[in-house]
């Protein structure tokens, strides 16, 4: 994801309006930067450059120039979606006899590893990290031995009579030949082979070219550039990098105000996909009198069915979302920031008729500058930059991206993997350890410092190579089997059930092959005020079909949920880490209908 | 919402709960006093209240009046004076762990120490403050215990036994530090230099307050030793840790900066007496919430290195106190630090280097020149401003930035570094670089081993475990070394690159104060003459007051 620098780089502020500008492949300028890029790519890989290689070449190729934000922006899409990095290769094998093979498996472990090519290769890696880690410790033990020991050189203490003042006569000749013969090539050579040889490895490489580049060569800046996307062009660049660039800037607001007016299951889909949390509201048709008033006043015994509005009296829907730096997620739950990052895309390329319109809130200069609550902090204040900021559909980024097939898919998986995920395997019996788990392993995870790279990897995870995309897809197909228990078959949710003056959409609905429904909400992200707002709309929507599951790390209880001292109409689960099959199919059994 | 008095009873433990409704009926109409989401609540009271007098500090906020957790101590007095009716349920400071079964008070905690040190004139208790706070249970901490198991090499219950010689008396000015301290009403910051027994500084703390107390600190590295330190002390059982990893709150517990500022919404009112170590970390945006969500009515502080900005002195004067007592390292070295010396080696540019420096300077001399005479102190600030717009002030940027990277690269450095080594065999080193370019650099070409931020725990801890013993005779660093571990063995740094700030020099310099026989302790710093960097390297020795003492060229 793009940084707040490249974000600001196209985004001007004039009288408290914010603007963004995108890179248009028109515009000769845009055009030039990015096929520049490509081409620094594409040599970068030809030539079999590492990261810091890589870099580099860009700052030479930036040089003075004024745009390097740009430029740098579009380098960090190509990097983080259209290119792969690999770790070098070193030539460490080992030597068989000493290293303990893994015990022979089973055939269903065999079989799961199968399953999961991706965590081999994760393991593959962490293996020679290890390796890798434990040639280093070796080599400068060994480096340290007195017959190698560089500092022991006759020629750096003959000069020098013990004492601080030849010492700095000495240090102000520089003498290259000297440096050279501290440790020449072939004790280099040595002691990296012995260092081999002692953690039970043999090296490959020839002495000639053992170097102590090697070493370190599990460096994120050591990686090298192995494939470039085939998609990689011009348009398609400009084009992602305006998503990124937008989605950048949509990052900065606390909140959005989004009103859409057709289509708009479509969105309300991706808000319950990524459990954002959201407050809607119905807008009416164009005020018609007579109807309202006729029918608010004809049946007064039934509240719940005059004052909601009949689906077909709705023009569209308001709704507002707490974005990633809600003011309610004060212990800036990175996870929500990371759902939220994840929908963006998904919000530009959705097909409803939407407008947008948020406050953006970012540190820098610009706009209407004023001190960040001046009075809870006397002393350090921060100077934020505020504006208004307003975004609608954009028809121009849909078809690359779309033609991508990425989103499709992500959204379909997703919607069938969200499901596996989320509840605990009662048929099979390992779960994959590496997925993120929508809630319950969190808990305990606030020290793990989330780099920022992790971060971005989280919300990069669907754009990958195209073998990654492959397996992914791969792997999608298997859930969709699995979903289905005792005839039970769960679906995503896009009815909306009416409530008073607003409106509530279930998180999924489960069916039956004999045609009974149900329908399950998840009560997971929260702030008091939201959750308050959640109970009343379930406690008024009075259905008995609904199964409420709830996160004990919500910090409340059953008796939030009774109503005027009542148990309340629909079923009411607790769950504490991960939600299990078995009260939820129980409960279904009870209230399907 | 609906909300509801008397629950419909579902099972004993709500049972139970309605019991207590029914007993108590006035239990929800008395004003009292809750934490909640690290602040003070006051429940029960209406906004237009007449009865109470409330501190200024209070504000309306959501249906309440509401105070910020670190005003507690002033809160306690408004208490005891004017604020009796009001039923004070904020401090929780007791322990699960220590309760006995059945028993629902808990028995008064012994804090009685196992290092022979007789501290027993420091527990007079003060006659100033005389509120009681209100104890009640809590209940422990859920633990993930999946997540505590997983967690790896990093963190080890059973800390090995230190082979450190019991202290049989404490230095006077550790004795002056502790009482200047509580002639503060407890609440203050003592600025000693690393190596002076910081710790022990606090443990007195801890056994003059006799109460629940969280201690916080930058890294951890450093949350391992004092953990090590204090479990020597007070024994295993009495000390816990607080972190990623491991959940585990004991009377003592060692938390880390990240963790306290993310958990002490929940956790502040446990502790009574808070210790920030390396306090000059707690003035940035999240950290200080560890301060700020935290009831702690006692608050000590430690650093060698107190900020010298004005405002980050107003924070933590806020936050924790006034400091309350200084040493530097020149006022201790030889009798309880190590003597040390501090050397300016001075290297020449070879003539390629030279030549390309004096191209870039070329440029960047004249045009700094020009924004000094437009806007003196600030050119830099101004100069930053308009890098996206004007091609002078990016051009000098950029060429600051090579020229910067000509200096650290310096080939004469690398030579002058081996010359320094050999002149120093047989003692430890540490080498200190500005980027961890240069630190790969020099591992590379001297085959050193080399901690930066990419180094796994386990990697790190081999190689710091291997330098103690003797094993490695340097390490090089770039910036992760400069505070917090414990290198007793290191007596000779060697900075080839850094950045221009004092506090940064004398936390360097303080990893090889430590006293360790007689040796003296040597500080290098090797720089190119006549460069940006002879600037740098004075502007380092310089610090508020003038020149560092000691830091003679």
């Amino acid at each position: 994801m793009l940084k707040l620098i490249h974000v600001q780089a196209r985004l001007s502020i004039n009288k408290g309006l914010a603007t963004v500008k995108q890179m248009r492949p028109d515009v000769l300028e845009d055009y030039q930067r990015a096929a520049d890029i490509i081409a620094i790519f594409e040599q970068a890989q030809a030539t079999g450059l590492n990261r810091d290689g890589l870099d580099a070449r860009l700052n030479e190729y930036i040089g003075t120039r004024l745009d390097y934000r740009e430029i740098d922006g579009l380098a960090k899409v190509v990097a983080d979606s259209f290119a792969a990095f690999e770790s070098a290769k070193i030539g460490l094998v080992a030597n068989s006899l000493d290293i303990p093979k893994e015990n022979p498996k089973s055939a269903s472990e065999a079989e799961l590893e199968q399953d999961t090519p991706k965590d081999e290769a994760v393991q593959d890696e962490g293996q020679s990290n290890a390796l890798l880690t434990a040639w280093r410790l070796a080599t400068w033990l060994e480096a340290a031995k007195p017959e190698f020991y560089p500092f022991g050189n006759v020629g750096l203490t003959v000069a020098l009579k013990p004492g601080i003042q030849s010492l700095r006569r000495a240090a102000a000749a520089h003498d290259e030949d000297l440096l050279a013969r501290l440790l020449p090539q072939t004790k280099r050579a040595e002691i990296l082979r012995k260092a081999a040889a002692r953690c039970g490895y043999k090296l490959e490489i020839p002495s000639e070219k053992l170097s102590s580049n090697l070493l370190f060569s599990d460096l994120p800046g050591r990686h090298r550039l192995i494939s470039l996307s085939p998609t990689l062009n011009v348009e398609n660049l400009l084009n992602r990098y305006n998503i990124e660039l937008l989605r950048g800037v949509l990052y900065l607001a606390p909140r959005l105000r989004i009103v859409v007016r057709d289509k708009y299951k479509d969105l309300f889909k991706f808000i319950k996909l990524f459990g954002l949390m959201h407050d809607l509201k119905p807008l009416p048709r164009a005020v018609d009198f007579s109807l309202s008033q006729t029918v608010a006043t004809s049946d007064q015994e039934n509240p719940t069915e005059t004052e909601a509005i009949a689906e077909n009296q709705i023009e569209g829907y308001e709704i507002v979302l707490e974005g990633a730096s809600s003011p309610f997620l004060a212990r800036s739950d990175r996870r929500y920031g990371i759902q939220f990052a994840k929908f963006l895309p998904a919000l530009l390329l959705c097909e409803a008729d939407w407008s947008l319109e948020a406050e953006l809130v970012f540190s820098g200069a610009g706009g209407t500058a004023r001190p960040n609550n001046a009075a809870a902090t006397p002393t350090k204040q921060v100077w934020l930059t505020r504006a208004l900021y307003k975004l609608g559909p954009q028809p121009h980024l849909r078809s690359h991206f779309k033609a991508s097939g990425e989103f499709d898919s992500l959204l379909e998986e997703n919607f069938v993997v969200a499901f596996e995920q989320r509840f605990k395997q009662t048929t099979r019996q390992k779960t994959n350890s590496d997925l993120n788990l929508p809630f319950g392993s969190e808990a305990v995870s606030t020290e793990e410092a989330l780099t920022q790279d992790n971060l971005e990897a989280e919300a990069e995870s669907q754009i990958m190579t195209e073998e990654a995309r492959k397996k992914r897809k791969a792997r999608a197909k298997k859930p969709k089997v699995v979903g289905a228990r005792d005839g039970w078959v769960i679906k995503r949710e896009d009815r909306i059930i009416p409530v008073f003056d607003t409106v509530m959409i279930p998180d999924f609905a489960f069916e039956h092959s004999d045609g009974r429904r149900a329908l399950l909400e998840i009560v997971g992200f929260w702030e008091p005020g939201y959750l308050e707002r959640k109970i009343a709309k379930l406690n008024r929507a009075g259905r008995t079909d609904i199964i409420v599951l709830v996160s004990e790390r919500t910090r409340c209880g059953r008796e939030n949920f009774l109503v005027k001292g009542a148990e309340p109409p629909y079923q009411l689960i607790f769950f504490k880490g991960t939600p299990q099959l078995g009260p939820i199919m129980e409960a279904l059994e009870r209230c399907a209908r | 919402m609906a909300r509801t008095r008397k629950p419909k009873t579902h099972d004993t433990a709500t049972q139970h709960e309605a019991q207590l409704l029914l007993l108590d009926p006035g239990r929800y109409e008395q004003p009292r006093l809750i934490f909640e989401d690290g602040a003070l609540v006051l429940k029960a009271v209406r906004r237009e209240q007449t009865e109470l007098t409330l501190p200024d500090y209070f504000v309306w906020h959501a249906g309440h009046w509401v105070a910020p957790a670190y005003r507690y101590a002033d809160l306690r007095q408004w208490l005891a004076e004017g604020g009796q009716s009001v039923t004070n349920n904020i401090p929780r400071y007791v322990y699960q762990a220590l309760l006995n079964e059945g028993e629902v008070r808990a028995a008064k905690f012994d804090f009685k120490r196992r290092d022979g040190l007789n501290t027993a004139e420091l527990t007079t208790p003060l006659t100033r403050l005389a509120v009681p706070d209100n104890i009640y249970q809590y209940p422990a901490p859920e633990v993930n215990h999946a997540k505590v198991a997983e967690s790896s090499v990093a963190y080890q219950t059973s800390p090995p036994p230190l082979s450190r010689p019991k202290i049989q008396a404490l230095r006077p000015y550790q004795q002056e530090a502790i009482d200047s301290w509580k002639a503060l009403d407890g609440r203050g910051t003592i600025v000693l230099p690393t190596g002076a027994g910081k710790s022990i500084v606090a443990t007195l703390a801890i056994d003059y307050v006799q109460a629940p107390t969280l201690i916080v600190v930058p890294q951890l590295d450093l949350l391992h030793q004092w953990y090590e330190n204090l479990s020597e002390i007070y024994g295993q059982d009495n000390v816990g840790v607080y972190f990623g990893e491991k959940k585990d709150i004991r009377p003592i517990t060692v938390s880390t900066y990240v963790s306290a500022s993310s958990h002490l919404d929940e956790l502040g009112n446990r502790f009574m007496l808070l210790i920030c170590d390396e306090v000059h970390h707690l003035t940035s945006a999240v950290w200080q919430q560890a301060a700020r969500l935290s009831i702690a009515p006692k608050r000590l502080a430690l650093t060698a290195t107190y900020p010298a900005d004005f405002e980050d002195h107003l924070l933590l004067q806020e936050l924790i106190g006034p400091p309350c007592y200084y040493k530097a390292p020149a006022d201790l070295a030889g009798t309880y630090l190590a003597e040390y010396e501090t050397v300016r080696v001075r290297v020449e540019f070879t003539d390629s280097e030279a030549a390309e420096y004096e191209k870039l300077r070329a440029v960047y001399k004249p045009f700094v020149q020009k924004m000094w005479k437009l806007h003196a102190m600030r050119w830099y600030d101004q100069t930053m401003r308009i890098q996206n717009r004007d091609a002078e002030a990016r051009q000098a940027l950029v060429y600051k930035g090579r020229m910067e990277q000509l200096i650290e690269m310096a080939r004469a450095k690398r030579l002058a570094l081996a010359r320094i080594l050999a002149l120093h065999r047989g003692q430890n080193a540490i080498i200190f670089t500005e980027t961890n370019q240069a630190v790969y650099e020099l591992a590379e070409l001297f085959m050193l081993p080399a901690i930066t931020h990419h180094t796994g725990a386990v990697e790190r801890k081999a190689i710091l475990d291997g330098f103690r013993q003797g094993e490695f005779p340097a390490i090089v660093t770039a910036r992760v070394l400069n505070e917090g571990v414990d290198l007793p063995t290191a007596k000779v740094a060697i900075i080839v690159g850094g950045a221009g700030s004092s506090t940064e020099y004398v936390q360097r310099l303080g990893r090889i104060l430590r006293r360790q026989g007689g040796a003296k302790a040597f500080l290098y710093e090797v720089i190119v003459r006549d460069s940006l960097e002879e600037n740098v390297s004075n502007r380092r020795r310089l610090n508020r007051k003038g020149r560092i003492p000691g830091a003679k060229d």
